[in-house]
């Protein structure tokens, strides 16, 4: 039989994805631990994850600092020690910080597991911020903030920010030298005795998850309290978006200008959100998008442009974001918001629809690779204070929204009026 | 230690089969020969541009992406200065998809005006987001032509300038295609939830019937020895000084290169390296320091770069980090130090093993520098080298005359009103 190579070979319906959730015990301190085990590699993951619910725009980078500056010394040892004894053990540490959560991450071989947590707890529990490497991170930030200052990219994306959110708050907020200048080891001393608590944060655990490696992190982690004292009441959130809706930086000798286009808008945990999620595909979250297709495919206008759906924990934020030759910035815009236009106006297509439910089957398979993939998933409900039934919900959004409902939601949602478009380089 | 098995078929394509059942997933990798290295220096940036057209359409399928994405299946690729790789990764069940979609664009592209305009555009935006709209994004771009002075090396993967792409012609392209795509200069992987006999079978349903054309025999000039000191300054409107100081080192396969590995991590390796720590944090010399490999298959550059405080000067910076290396010239590691980093590889192997798609990934490069079977040869490789022979590496290594230093410090530029880059390359693995 020949080969006809213009037929493509038939295929078959993706099918449903199984999550693994995790299993769920209260230790002795009153910490939630959740452990997933999965996987044959001699590896664990350990995530101590901390809500932050505290922010004031006079110490605004509080939280981030002490996090940050918790592994650069205790009572008993520096900064050297304790990098050099994670390191000793191969484990890999992180911290890392959003506006709503901070999580230190320990990656440990298991063999190595009691060592290496040892160490994370007596960061938790006896920091003690020195002086001088106050100094030294307030000076590289500084050092640091000045580059990105000079990012059409960064300066963008704070702007935007600021305007949906308003600088009164952690969303929002842009640092600035000063911020970093302000810091005082009193106040990083304070806010740590305040806030890691073993209170306000849980622990997610995954890998080759076994018994014994499940009484290690109890018996580290689980039996006492991190502090003393309670836990101040969780600070109101003001949100003050700014009014005026079109906003430039000017960057002289920028070759690019870089876009953001976009607005608040509903939450996770908003029935609509998942079809939405459909729509947001269709118009800029995959390579075979509208935005892609016309600005960077047809035009040749970028190197990549997108469009992102996202949720704070209560609420959500949407925006188109690209990098384009600086000549052609209007006309950039002017198409963004034709296509945004576009998908208001004039139903999907059958067979582009199909295209994206597939797509989006697949790409949420492909997305489990290992362990640590379920881990994910568990933070993506929970952390939104909802279950996996999100996932029957979403995965009933991909197959069956139709494009009537979906030019429905573009109307309801994607209105021009309401967007905000933020550029930094030259118009 | 990754299961496989290996095949060669009839027109010389090598074929790597790895089983996993574990998810319903499977990837389908093919690695082509073919570099920035390979490229005409009148006409760089090639090979990274013609990644780009190999989405732009096949003889027979008009569009790669959106039949892959209609079976479930995501897809990229990169390109290096010496490889440019693919991959695939969908339902295991839809995994013939792969096979007609990368089969059909080996065989022949569409070549098309419209695809090739387009992507000029597009990946001269790539070239402007990456290297010329960042502080110090051009500085590869200065350092490579330093420290090579005949080798491809020189330019960098983007390419040596715009106007190169700008003036690539389609007859420039299928001469590129002819040359490099084909069953003789490639490796394919085929990973994940499959059976080894049927992937065997579609493999030769599919590629079997595509002429092996040429093999490309690579006949570069091979950089001579440095023996001076080399520097340049270049003055930008950048917020802080900062230095890049390269050094050579051997190539992928030499002996030695697991050594010279294990001394870059000792160097900088995580926040208790050498560097990090006394230049950073006790001497506060430096707001951020790193030292890297450029992990060439030729022999290649150790990399250290770092953004220096304000107030310091550039020659005492410079100092202190020639100073830090020196240590290490006159003095072995202590066995600690060396077990330190020895564990943190060893993670990292653990973690390099997690997930199909780099499992296939590294099986096709391994093929490509010796045999596929290397892949599970490394470790042993590393956990050999003793503190004696990092001191050696050091010592053959960090010599000033074999040192070139580029100066990016900050004054007020003359800028040119284009802002125009007036040479010189970069490397970098790029993206579709």
């Amino acid at each position: 039989m020949i080969l006809d190579r213009k037929i493509s070979p038939d295929f078959k319906e993706i099918a449903a994805v199984s999550l693994i959730k995790p299993e769920h015990k209260v230790l002795a301190n009153g910490l939630d631990l959740f452990y997933i085990a999965s996987g044959e590699a001699e590896l664990v993951r350990v995530e101590i994850i901390f809500h932050i619910d505290s922010w004031n725009v006079s110490q605004p980078l509080d939280a981030l600092a002490t996090f940050k500056l918790m592994d650069d010394g205790t009572d008993k040892k520096t900064s050297a020690d304790i990098a050099g004894e994670i390191d000793f053990y191969g484990s890999f540490f992180q911290v890392s910080i959003q506006p709503d959560i901070a999580t230190i991450t320990l990656y440990s071989l298991r063999k190595y597991l009691e060592k290496s947590l040892t160490v994370i707890h007596e960061m938790l529990t006896n920091a003690i911020f020195p002086q001088h490497e106050l100094d030294t991170f307030i000076q590289n930030n500084i050092q640091r903030l000045q580059v990105d200052h000079q990012k059409t990219s960064y300066l963008v994306n704070k702007r935007f920010y600021q305007s949906i959110f308003g600088n009164t708050n952690k969303y929002g907020y842009n640092e600035t030298e000063d911020d970093l200048r302000n810091m005082s080891r009193a106040q990083l001393l304070s806010h740590y005795a305040t806030y890691i608590s073993n209170e306000n944060a849980f622990i997610l655990v995954s890998g080759k998850v076994g018994v014994a490696d499940l009484d290690i992190i109890e018996k580290i982690l689980g039996k006492e309290d991190w502090r003393t004292g309670k836990l101040p009441p969780v600070a109101e959130i003001i949100m003050h978006p700014e009014t005026n809706k079109t906003q430039f930086i000017s960057k002289s000798d920028a070759v690019q200008s870089s876009i953001r286009i976009g607005k608040t808008i509903i939450g996770k945990t908003h029935p609509d959100y998942p079809s939405l999620q459909v729509l947001n595909t269709i118009l800029g979250g995959y390579f075979g998008s509208r935005l892609m297709a016309n600005i960077r495919e047809d035009k040749g206008y970028t190197y990549g442009i997108h469009s992102v759906l996202a949720s704070q924990k209560t609420q959500g934020f949407f925006f188109i974001g690209t990098d384009v030759g600086a000549d052609v910035c209007q006309a950039t815009v002017a198409e963004v918001f034709k296509e945004i236009k576009k998908l208001r106006d004039e139903p999907i297509e059958a067979e582009e629809l199909n295209l994206v439910r597939n797509y989006l089957l697949g790409s949420f398979q492909s997305s489990i690779e290992n362990a640590f993939s379920y881990a994910e998933k568990f933070k993506s409900v929970y952390l939104y204070k909802m279950d996996y039934d999100y996932y029957d919900r979403y995965f009933d959004a991909v197959n069956t929204t139709t494009s009537i409902r979906l030019q429905e939601l573009a109307n309801q949602y994607l209105d021009q009026e309401s967007m905000y478009t933020v550029i930094a380089g030259k118009q | 230690m990754i299961q496989f098995s290996k095949h060669i078929l009839s027109n010389g394509l090598r074929v790597i089969v790895h089983e996993d059942h574990s998810l319903p997933t499977a990837v389908l990798n093919i690695l082509y020969d073919v570099g920035a290295r390979d490229e005409n220096p009148e006409k760089t940036g090639f090979a990274h541009l013609f990644e780009h057209l190999m989405f732009g359409g096949s003889i027979n399928i008009p569009v790669f992406d959106e039949p892959l994405q209609r079976v479930g299946g995501v897809n990229n690729a990169f390109t290096s200065n010496d490889i440019t790789n693919y991959y695939d990764q969908l339902p295991s069940n839809n995994i013939e998809t792969a096979f007609w979609l990368e089969s059909d664009r080996m065989l022949s592209l569409a070549f098309s005006e419209k695809s090739l305009d387009v992507q000029r555009n597009v990946v001269m935006e790539e070239f402007k987001q990456r290297y010329l709209n960042q502080p110090y994004g051009d500085t590869q771009l200065k350092l490579r032509p330093l420290v090579f002075k005949t080798h491809p090396y020189r330019w960098s993967t983007i390419g040596k300038e715009l106007a190169h792409i700008e003036q690539a012609e389609i007859g420039d392209v299928k001469a590129f295609f002819k040359k490099h795509y084909n069953p003789l200069n490639a490796i394919m992987v085929i990973a994940g939830d499959i059976n080894t006999q049927n992937m065997l079978v579609m493999a030769e349903k599919w590629f079997g019937s595509i002429p092996s054309g040429e093999k490309y025999n690579r006949h570069l000039p091979v950089e001579a020895l440095q023996s001076e000191p080399r520097q340049e300054t270049v003055h930008a409107d950048v917020p802080l000084d900062a230095i890049y100081m390269a050094y050579r080192v051997v190539a992928r396969l030499d002996p030695d290169y697991y050594a010279t590995e294990l001394l870059t991590d000792i160097l900088s390796q995580g926040n208790s390296s050498r560097l990090y720590v006394e230049l950073v944090k006790n001497k506060n010399l430096f707001s951020e320091i790193h030292a890297w490999m450029s992990q060439d298959l030729d022999p290649g550059m150790l990399i250290v770069e770092g953004k220096i405080r304000t107030g310091v000067s550039v020659a005492q910076a410079e100092a202190a980090v020639k100073a830090e290396l020196q240590k290490l010239v006159l003095e072995k590691p202590a066995e600690k130090e060396l077990t330190k980093v020895k564990n943190k590889l060893e993670s990292s192997m653990v973690f390099s093993e997690l997930n199909l798609l780099d499992r296939a990934i590294n099986l096709a490069y391994f093929e490509l520098i010796g045999d596929a079977s290397l892949v599970n040869k490394q470790l042993e490789k590393y956990l050999e080298v003793t503190p004696e022979k990092i001191q050696q590496t050091a010592a053959s290594i960090f010599s000033d005359k074999q040192c070139s230093v580029l100066y990016y410090l900050k004054n007020q530029l003359e800028v040119s009103d284009t802002g125009q880059i007036l040479d010189a390359p970069q490397n970098d693995v790029v993206n579709v």
